[in-house]
């Protein structure tokens, strides 16, 4: 064996044998590493509205028991994960009847079902709007399960993220960097199993229930 | 002739409450709460910050915002333009008797 290849062969080996590494997306906000996001109304008011527009009738609603956290990795967007929870008893569509016929049995059962959640997965499809040693902005699309009526079904919403590091406007509000992720996205009742009183959904409650959250949290904690 | 006037008064108070549901938003539904929203600038984030509150408001509905048998079943377009019909159908069938 000639001398040549004996150096492509140990070149190849060593190219082999080394771990591949990935290379997420860097968010370059000045700070690297895992950032633990938790929600918290001290920093912005955690709110989901949630619209059913159907022929007979536009259900308008908000719902504001939410809690969760998530971990925004700077170094690797892509492997962003968290839990988001949403507390059903709090979900109002501003009458009582119709808030208690939701929470019913026929509909989100919520003694067997108290919280809807969504896991998050990870992200794709990341855009970076800005990044500075202040902060950024992110577009992307989150993955992840989807839980209502005890179905998981995954979701892929868009999310707008920005990234807000300490600063003393930050501190009037509450300590840590701050984070603010807002998405829009629909749900199909029947993808949840959630088939209501007969002959409501389609006319009195739409077939898809369009929500737009806005996720205020920081990395200090509630 | 007593009557007839009782029938045509019904009637007519049908008008205002069907005036008010129109003008009221037309609700399938009483509802007894309004949505509520302030959007306020965030210096931090960028853009408006929104709040939603939930405020008493009445808005008549067509049907009542109750299920429970209780007098707001009354506060509604259908249940007191049923009564009113009612009294109107009465009023007309007294008429035609006394006239016979």
């Amino acid at each position: 064996m000639k001398l040549s290849h004996i150096a492509w062969l140990t070149a190849l080996s060593v190219t082999l044998s080394s771990p591949l590494v990935y290379s997420g997306t860097q968010f370059k906000v000045g700070a690297q590493g895992k950032k633990n996001i938790t929600l918290t109304n001290k920093v912005g008011e955690n709110l989901i509205k949630f619209l059913s527009a159907a022929p007979l009738e536009e259900i308008k609603g908000t719902t504001s028991g939410i809690s969760g956290s998530f971990v925004l990795d700077l170094d690797n967007l892509e492997a962003t994960n968290g839990k988001i929870s949403i507390d059903v008893e709090s979900m109002n569509t501003g009458l009582n009847k119709r808030d208690s016929h939701m929470k019913g049995k026929e509909w989100l059962d919520v003694k067997k079902f108290p919280e809807i959640v969504y896991e998050i997965e990870g992200l794709s499809d990341i855009q970076i709007i800005r990044a500075d040693n202040n902060g950024g902005e992110i577009k992307a699309m989150a993955t992840g399960n989807f839980i209502m009526h005890g179905v998981t079904k995954q979701i892929k919403a868009p999310i707008t993220l920005k990234f807000v590091r300490e600063s003393d406007a930050t501190k009037k509000r509450a300590a840590g960097d701050f984070a603010l992720v807002q998405t829009s996205f629909k749900v199909a009742l029947k993808d949840f199993n959630v088939k209501g009183t007969a002959g409501i959904v389609g006319s009195k409650v739409g077939e898809s229930i369009d929500i737009d959250a806005n996720f205020y949290g920081s990395t200090a904690g509630q | 002739m007593k009557w007839k006037a009782v029938s045509i008064l019904s009637l007519v108070l049908i008008i205002p409450l069907v005036v008010m549901w129109l003008v009221q938003g037309r609700n399938i539904y009483t509802k007894d709460k309004v949505q509520v929203s302030t959007k306020v600038k965030d210096e931090i984030f960028g853009g408006e910050s929104e709040k939603i509150e939930w405020v008493e408001k009445f808005q008549l509905g067509l049907l009542p915002g109750v299920d429970e048998p209780s007098p707001k079943v009354l506060l509604s377009v259908s249940v007191p333009s049923g009564i009113l019909v009612a009294i109107a159908i009465f009023g007309l069938w007294k008429d035609k008797r006394s006239k016979l």
